[in-house]
């Protein structure tokens, strides 16, 4: 984004208000009130149970509905958790390549082609979503809050020369993406008005009265208090890192595991009483389920970790092997026969 | 804590006899299991010889493998019990004789329970016991530590111990429509499931008389040693916060020429028995160090001393004992807490006895031994 086209972004995100032109006429969406948010929420209820009196699907029902018909399976579900796992992989994999700017853009590339297909996916799951209890409930919502928010020259809209879907689609093309936020609350001219609010006392948001925050708003507010949290983390990252949303979500992936790992040592040291387990050099600790499992492995460094994987290689290789057979013991032997080595030569001086 | 162990997440722990055959019937899975360490080392012994510098022969000695796990009392089989199957006495000397197969199974990580022979499984063979430990904490579980000690152990893909048969048996039901596991503590009706604070039978336990002395100052020969530690109105009368109950059983090694294996690894009689009682603090511990002996024992057989004999037996809801026997003695007394900041002042009363240690599970334990309850 050009410096220019955030200004513009943040003095129209600030009053909370949607402009849209259309034809000749300029409109303008203001933020509901909790009044007409409560309201809103009450057409949804009363939309949704209407609906599913209508016997028309819920969510969950349509999922089942397109697995019946063959439209999804659960093999599309492990296709979608399986590109989500791809790109978190990819995205701390260009954090470590962060001083390699060949393999950092081809990496780039991957995750850009895994959003993708992962978006395609998604969209395959949701195609049938309006179709829903849920989407018929949250369409009767959207179309109560634009109808009573919408104005022209200060007086309520009456849609006859655009008509509602036209001014929903407007507002709905209003509400920026992930990365849109995250340039914003990292650059000018957003980035010194956060700096100084507190300082000049001055107000983030013009919303009219009895409003809340908007979507747009509430999002800029969280990325640059995540941003100020970045900046006072003790592993904060370099200016690059916190510039490229990429190397950037490496980061948090890398922190959030680390912290992980912390929280599941702790909760492993101050759970086990025994010392002797505490100091074993192979500590079996009792999963139950998937969740669990990927806990505990999480809680093995990388060295643990390798460790594993040679062992259950070698295992899976020869089907039976005794613990003096694995290369890390063979190792560790070796270690011990030198130390004991040094120790000798190093006694009869 | 060390630096480079090994995390794994295991499913399924299993014990058998060791010089039979293992079978479903024979093979016992353990419940209530929390964690397992395993610790396995190579002893090296270097040979030198004039005229070289060079090492003239690394020996391997016997690799040394210790496994310690940790268990929750719920009602089922102790692993104690479990790594002594085919005992014929209950005591420690008749527990010390025998070892066990153990086989820790790492299942299939989809899998929410454990069904169908483990993938992996780490088996060891010939495991005698070395420790015990039994804590009974106020706050938290109550939970059995027992630490196993061997020189064999192999990972396997074909479990020996964790087979689908032994797994088919239902010791780890599982409901096959969703995958899901059903199992519970067997002690879930009318004791308390996993055993706490409010399941030690208070009715049925002894505690030790210097510790009744402590709270009302009577003479220790004036206080009965029996069963029950409930007033009239079912209060108990020593305000006892935690109870840890342990051995050593300090094995040595018994070799003999034309093999490398140990003939036998013998436990190091007499084995010690220490047992900890902490107790909230309301009036000092009344334990009192006089050269000439307490006169309150003068024509007793205790006469001379300052410490009686005294019998320790923990009782517990799912039917579990801890018999210490009647010859406790009193080894050293502990006042701490109470301290500026507002904490209970607390006395922990040690007592030791020796090659006497009774844990009785009624009706669970595989060797079929009941303990007497003092």
């Amino acid at each position: 984004m050009k410096h220019h086209e955030r200004e513009l972004f943040i003095y129209t995100l600030r009053t909370g208000k949607v402009f849209i032109q259309c034809e000749d006429l300029e409109l303008v969406v203001i933020p509901a009130t909790f009044e007409q948010n409560i309201r809103s929420l009450q057409i949804y209820n009363k939309a949704y149970e209407q609906a599913y009196a209508e016997e028309i699907m819920t969510e969950s029902e349509t999922l089942l509905w397109m697995k019946e018909k063959d439209l999804w399976n659960d093999e599309d579900d492990e296709k979608i958790k399986g590109l989500e796992k791809d790109i978190e992989r990819l995205k701390v994999e260009i954090y470590n390549a962060r001083n390699n700017d060949n393999l950092k853009e081809r990496i780039r590339l991957y995750i850009r082609a895994g959003e993708k297909q992962l978006q395609e996916k998604v969209d395959e799951k949701t195609q049938y979503f309006s179709n829903t209890c849920e989407g018929i409930a949250a369409t009767e919502k959207t179309f109560y809050i634009i109808k009573n928010t919408t104005y022209l020259n200060r007086e309520l809209y009456n849609f006859e020369k655009i008509s509602l879907p036209q001014v929903l689609s407007e507002w709905q093309n209003s509400i920026l993406s992930e990365k849109q936020y995250r340039e914003l609350a990292r650059t000018e001219p957003w980035k010194s008005i956060w700096t100084i609010k507190n300082k000049v006392n001055t107000s983030l948001f013009e919303n009219p009265s009895n409003t809340d925050l908007t979507y747009n708003q509430k999002n800029l507010v969280i990325w640059s208090q995540m941003y100020d949290n970045i900046q006072e983390s003790l592993d904060c990252p370099t200016n690059d890192v916190i510039n490229d949303d990429d190397m950037l979500d490496g980061w948090f992936i890398i922190q959030g595991k680390k912290r992980d790992k912390e929280r599941a040592e702790k909760e492993f040291e101050d759970g086990v009483k025994s010392d002797k387990i505490k100091n074993a050099s192979e500590v079996f600790v009792m999963a139950n389920g998937s969740k669990d499992k990927d806990r505990i492995d999480g809680m093995n460094n990388v060295h643990g970790q390798t460790i594993k994987n040679q062992r259950m290689a070698l295992i899976k290789r020869k089907g039976s092997v005794e613990q003096h057979q694995f290369m890390d013991e063979k190792l560790r032997v070796q270690t011990q026969a030198t130390q004991m080595y040094k120790d000798h030569v190093k006694g009869g001086r | 804590m060390a630096n480079n162990r090994i995390f794994y997440a295991c499913q399924a722990v299993a014990f058998a006899p060791c010089f039979k055959a293992h079978t479903s019937s024979n093979t016992k899975i353990a419940h209530g299991l929390q964690s397992v360490g395993v610790t396995t080392n190579f002893n090296l012994e270097q040979a030198f010889e004039l005229g070289q510098i060079q090492i003239y022969e690394n020996i391997e000695g016997l690799p040394d493998v210790e496994v310690t796990l940790e268990k929750v009392l719920d009602g089922y089989p102790l692993v104690y019990h479990l790594a002594s199957p085919e005992a014929t006495s209950p005591n420690l000397v008749g527990r010390s004789k025998e070892r066990a197969c153990v086989g820790l199974g790492i299942f299939d990580d989809s899998k929410d329970a454990v069904s169908g022979a483990a993938p992996v499984e780490v088996y060891m063979s010939g495991m005698y016991l070395s420790s015990l430990s039994y804590t009974f904490p106020v706050d938290g579980n109550c939970t059995e530590s027992v630490t196993l000690v061997g020189n064999h152990k192999e990972w396997l893909t074909t479990a020996r111990l964790l087979t689908s048969q032994v797994v088919a048996t239902g010791q780890m039901p599982i409901d096959f429509s969703t995958g899901r596991g059903l199992d519970e503590p067997a002690s879930l009706y009318g004791s308390g499931g996993i055993q706490r604070r409010e399941n030690i039978d208070m009715s049925k336990c002894i505690i030790p008389r210097s510790i009744i002395r402590s709270l009302t100052g009577e003479s220790v020969t004036s206080i009965s040693e029996s069963a029950g530690n409930n007033n009239a109105n079912g209060v108990p009368k020593a305000h006892i916060q935690n109870v840890s109950i342990s051995t050593d059983f300090g094995r040595e090694d018994i070799l003999e020429l034309g093999r490398k294996v140990p003939y036998y690894r013998a436990p190091n009689f007499p084995i010690e028995v220490t047992c900890e009682i902490e107790v909230i603090s309301v009036s000092g511990d009344f334990v009192e160090a006089i050269e000439s002996g307490r006169p309150e024992f003068n024509n007793t057989r205790n006469e001379g001393n300052n410490t009686p004999e005294e019998a320790i037996l923990i009782v517990l809801d799912d039917g579990s004992s801890f018999n210490l026997g009647t010859k406790n003695r009193l080894s050293s007394v502990t006042y701490g807490g109470g301290d500026a900041g507002g904490g209970n002042a607390s006395t922990t009363f040690s007592y030791s006895t020796f090659n006497d240690l009774i844990v009785s599970h009624s009706g669970v334990d595989p060797a079929n031994l009941n303990g007497e309850l003092g």
